[in-house]
């Protein structure tokens, strides 16, 4: 009994310690990764910088605290996080190295995760360790971590969610119905699209326990309530919030998507809907059907699934980065991608651990590979139906890593601007930011709090009856539609960084004789 | 009627009053505490008076952390008895591999007062067990002054392992008293309680046995898990149910899993008899004996298991018979938290750190949360209404986040701890009850005002629960 226990309490440290290393290593990665893209590149992603934007103005936005501005233009879950990491230092969080922080605990947290997934199931070292440095590696999870985007933390949800989805559907064990609905809570919050998957989800759990003998009623009622609750009571805290201090109900969703490239109607249509209320599916359908695996298929629907989990996340932004410009397009499919690699990757662990640890007997009760021909087909409708809503390939295959693509954005342009905006913060002017990009230069600024940032580039009568001669208002573009609502004022060009231009409010008077064009980019303030 | 009186028991009967004073509740409060407590309203009254603000900012800061400690603690446990399974569980193979003439002799003592109505379904209950009649000794304990329940026994031909006992009459006139004249009269290497209207699993007794076997000697208590037979009669008794679904199968094995003291439930507590017997039985002066004893093993080394295995009782479905039941159920877990907390100091040497923080956040916790929560339901309410400025002065920034975290997060937690409760149990049809559980809270919390009241005039006083009202008189299909 004692050496059972001891030897027990030995294999408990071991599996800390690997834990532990398996973080420590991930984290020091992508750190470094992110480090050198933010220093050397200027490289950023607009929805980390933005987050981390948003928790600095929380907690250092004056005259008040704003809690109105935990991601109200986008969902919460990142903003929040980013807090803890925010109050430690806000000089860090305005140098933005933050972001790769964020990201390098999220990414690290995953890989632990599914280190832990491949124990539990069985897997040795050598088919775990590859799988989880496959997805640290990848540079659809690497990208986004190292820029401390909130696709990685959706990827940290959608891995627990398809992981406790898995061992659900196994074994109907409470536990899983709870880390299932948890985990979906935190993508919802993480991302709105996410909606797609946590309906396919419950779609699926629905289905099972409609196929139980007994009691088939009272069961489908009783475990969507209980897998949906934490679902529903959260998002309606997230919308009930947003009710009470911004007066609209709806205002995040709206603000989320009202900067979208494309009309409504194209939203509704396949891009959307299709990918991501397929997937889900197919990976439920896939796990289905290769329950019972026979001895050479089994490995062969893994290895196709490596596949699947390795190629497509990697496909999808590529072919479709041209679709759109900022968050439009690519913005749903980035969620899809990376909803593939988390879902392939713990569904090739659990056909993995069947094929190496069930017994000769069941081996021989195969079924045919239909979910993998499901998922395979399924993937080339996905392709054939956005095909042809006007997808470019980009120029090379290096593109996708620098920036390019969904991953990340030059912030160049954002970092010259950030000086002249920080100057005038100090002369005690207002400065106001129209576009989404423009969380960079506040946060960049170093005084995030002092800035009025506005997601989208049209003109805000709310704010722009703030402004007053000498504020400064910086424009990704219209300008005229801004000098259209100034009222007696106008705007004067300053200067310009990038496509950012600085204009200073003026009385609309002396507009006709402030001096024309612009000053040279090279100017300082 | 049967005369098999045992010996002369009034002596064993008050043992732990006699020979463990210190862990009696004949005195409620001891002078130390009585001196400690008029200090703390005298210190309490001053700053009231001086600083009225102050003292209610770190009133509020205390208690919000309180509750954030207390909710994250008892989600912690429910997650650990998720995680793995805790209760000893055995197959119908394993049991019937136990060599019936190596079992070891069985006490059940089932006390009864005024319990007429129950006393065939019981009967018919207990002749179910699985277990060799030769080695089970059922003792009835029967009141002296209850004509009719000794009118009842006469009445049925019970089987030979069957014995009832008459409790002479004596203060306090409690259900731990007569148990301890039981078990006192008892002498059978294992016991059980039983209530009137409980329906046990007929395995259990030899689940018993067999986890009494696996584990180590210092084990010397399984608990059953309890629950409803009656589930479905109301909207109270359904709450009630996804209550106990939560207690006895997700917290307590929970509890035990970490090596805490366990407040054991009423009934289905199997015991090895003698260190009982050397532990003074239960304190009879104490209105929920079960949870005290409980505290009392651990502090003296000795430990709770769970066993899974369920007893099914009667749920009590009618308002204010379940708010007597509450009210004496709050004033014994007041009385257990004042009888333990006497020696501070010392308890946290008998329970060890964690043991002594599980005790606070288990017996002192859970009376806590009784008393807080209509005051903070009230001070939301009125903050929504009126948005008064006293209540915006005690929660500044810090403290209105982890305010706003309790509000949210805090109570979300605790309703989706019933619903899990009912998940696991496989009620689906309660689940959507299970959701409103808060107003059950609320019905608790005036049950242990009334304690409240009650634990101050008639501290000893057993409020009787009423049986065989729900279904408990139909005799077991």
């Amino acid at each position: 009994m004692a050496d059972a226990d001891r030897q027990h309490r030995l294999i408990s440290t071991w599996h800390r310690a690997e834990g532990l290393l398996l973080f420590v290593l991930t984290y020091k990665v992508v750190q470094y990764a992110g480090m050198t893209a933010l220093v050397f590149h200027q490289l950023v992603n607009w929805d980390g910088l933005s987050a981390l934007a948003h928790a600095a103005d929380v907690l250092y936005r004056e005259p008040a605290i704003n809690l109105a501005l935990i991601g109200f233009v986008e969902p919460p879950a990142p903003a929040l996080l980013y807090l803890p990491l925010v109050a430690l230092s806000p000089t860090l969080a305005q140098s933005g190295f933050f972001t790769a922080y964020f990201g390098a605990i999220i990414l690290g947290l995953c890989a632990v995760l599914l280190n832990t997934l491949g124990r539990r199931l069985g897997l040795p070292w050598w088919l775990r360790y590859p799988l989880v440095a496959i997805m640290v590696l990848h540079p659809v999870s690497l990208s986004y971590a190292a820029l401390g985007s909130p696709m990685t933390l959706l990827l940290f949800a959608i891995l627990g969610m398809t992981k406790s989805l898995a061992a659900w559907g196994e074994e109907q064990h409470l536990r899983d119905l709870i880390g299932c609905s948890l985990y979906a809570t935190v993508a919802l919050l993480t991302r709105y699209e996410a909606a797609f998957v946590v309906a396919a989800a419950a779609l699926y759990i629905g289905a099972r326990c409609a196929m139980s003998k007994s009691d088939r009623y009272s069961r489908v009622e009783g475990t969507l309530i209980a897998f949906l609750l934490p679902i529903v009571y959260f998002g309606g805290l997230w919308i009930g919030a947003n009710w009470l201090i911004m007066g609209d109900p709806w205002h995040s969703l709206a603000a989320t998507f009202a900067g979208a490239g494309a009309p409504t109607e194209e939203w509704a249509s396949a891009v959307l809907v299709l990918p991501l209320l397929i997937f889900p599916f197919c990976y439920a359908l896939a796990y289905h059907e290769l329950r019972l695996l026979g001895p050479w298929r089994g490995g062969a629907a893994a290895a196709l699934l490596m596949v699947a989990a390795i190629a497509m996340p990697l496909l999808w932004p590529r072919l479709y980065a041209g679709l759109g410009d900022g968050a439009s397009w690519w913005s749903p499919l980035a969620s899809v991608s990376v909803t593939v690699l988390a879902a392939s990757l713990v569904l090739a662990m659990v056909i993995a651990a069947r094929y190496l640890n069930e017994p000769e007997s069941r081996k021989q009760m195969h079924r045919p590979l239909g979910g993998t021909v499901v998922l395979a087909i399924a993937g080339v409708l996905v392709l054939v139906a956005i095909r042809p809503m006007g997808a470019t390939l980009p120029t090379s295959a290096g593109d996708a890593l620098k920036g390019y693509v969904a991953f990340a954005h030059s912030a160049v342009a954002e970092q010259e601007a950030a000086p002249r905006v920080a100057f005038e913060l100090r002369r005690g002017r207002q400065v106001v930011i129209a576009g989404w990009p423009g969380f960079a230069i506040a946060l960049f600024s170093g005084e995030a709090g002092q800035v009025t940032v506005l997601p989208e580039v049209r003109p805000d009568e709310k704010v722009a009856r703030t402004l007053r001669p000498g504020d400064l208002l910086v424009l990704l573009e219209g300008r005229d539609e801004w000098d259209g609502v100034l009222g007696d004022y106008a705007t004067t060009p300053e200067w310009t960084a990038g496509q950012w231009q600085g204009l200073r409010i003026i009385q609309a008077a002396e507009k006709d004789d402030a001096a024309p064009g612009l000053p040279p980019q090279s100017s300082r303030p | 009627m049967p005369d098999q009186q045992p010996a002369n028991l009034s002596d064993q009967v008050l043992k732990v009053l006699h020979e463990r004073p210190d862990e009696c509740a004949y005195w409620t409060l001891i002078r130390t505490q009585k001196i400690l407590l008029a200090a703390a309203l005298l210190v309490a009254a001053v700053l009231a008076v001086f600083h009225g603000y102050l003292l209610l900012l770190v009133l509020n800061a205390l208690a919000i952390t309180f509750y954030i400690v207390h909710s994250m603690y008892k989600f912690w446990l429910v997650w650990r008895s998720l995680e793995h399974k805790r209760e000893l569980a055995y197959t119908p193979q394993e049991l019937a591999d136990l060599d019936e003439e190596q079992l070891p002799t069985y006490t059940i003592l089932v006390p009864l007062y005024r319990e007429a109505e129950v006393l065939p379904n019981l009967v018919a209950c207990l002749s179910k067990l699985d277990y060799p009649t030769d080695k089970l000794d059922i003792m009835l304990l029967i009141e002296e002054d209850d004509a009719e329940t000794k009118e009842a026994c006469d009445s049925l031909k019970l089987p030979a392992h069957f014995r009832p006992i008459i409790v002479p009459h004596s203060e306090p006139k409690t259900k731990p008293k007569a148990c301890n004249y039981g078990l006192y009269a008892s002498g059978s290497d294992l016991l059980v309680i039983y209530d009137a209207e409980d329906r046990p699993e007929p395995d259990q007794l030899k689940k018993a046995v067999a986890a009494f076997t696996d584990l180590p000697d210092n084990v010397i208590c399984l608990q059953a898990k309890l629950n409803y037979y009656n589930q479905r009669h109301n909207l109270l008794t359904r709450w009630f149910t996804s209550e106990y679904s939560v207690w006895f199968d997700l917290f307590l094995p929970g509890l035990t899993s970490a090596r805490a003291p366990v407040p054991l439930g009423g009934t289905s507590n199997h015991f090895k008899a003698d260190p009982l017997k050397e532990l003074g039985g239960w304190d009879p002066f104490n209105v929920t004996e079960d949870c005290d004893l409980g505290i009392r093993m651990h502090k003296h080394g000795c430990y709770t298991a769970m066993i899974d295995s369920t007893t099914w009782e009667e749920a009590n479905g009618e308002l204010f018979s379940w708010l007597r039941q509450r009210s004496r159920w709050v004033k014994g877990y007041m009385q257990t938290y004042l009888v333990h907390m006497r020696r501070p100091v010392q308890l946290l040497r008998q329970l060890g750190p964690s043991g002594f923080f599980a005790f606070q956040m288990t017996i002192g916790g859970s009376l806590l949360c009784f008393f807080l929560n209509p005051i903070y339901w009230l001070m939301t309410a009125v903050w929504f209404s009126i948005q008064p400025e006293i209540i915006s002065a005690i929660f500044p920034p810090v403290i209105f986040a982890l305010g706003t975290f309790c509000l949210f997060i805090g109570n979300f937690v605790f309703v989706y701890l019933a619903v899990a409760g009912c998940a696991n149990r496989q009620y689906y049809d309660l689940i959507k009850y299970a959701v409103l559980t808060p107003a059950y809270w609320l019905l608790m919390s005036i049950g242990a005002y009334k304690a409240l009241v009650q634990l101050i005039h008639r501290p000893h006083y057993w409020e009787k629960t009423d049986h065989g009202r729900f279904g408990g008189g139909v005799p077991v299909g």
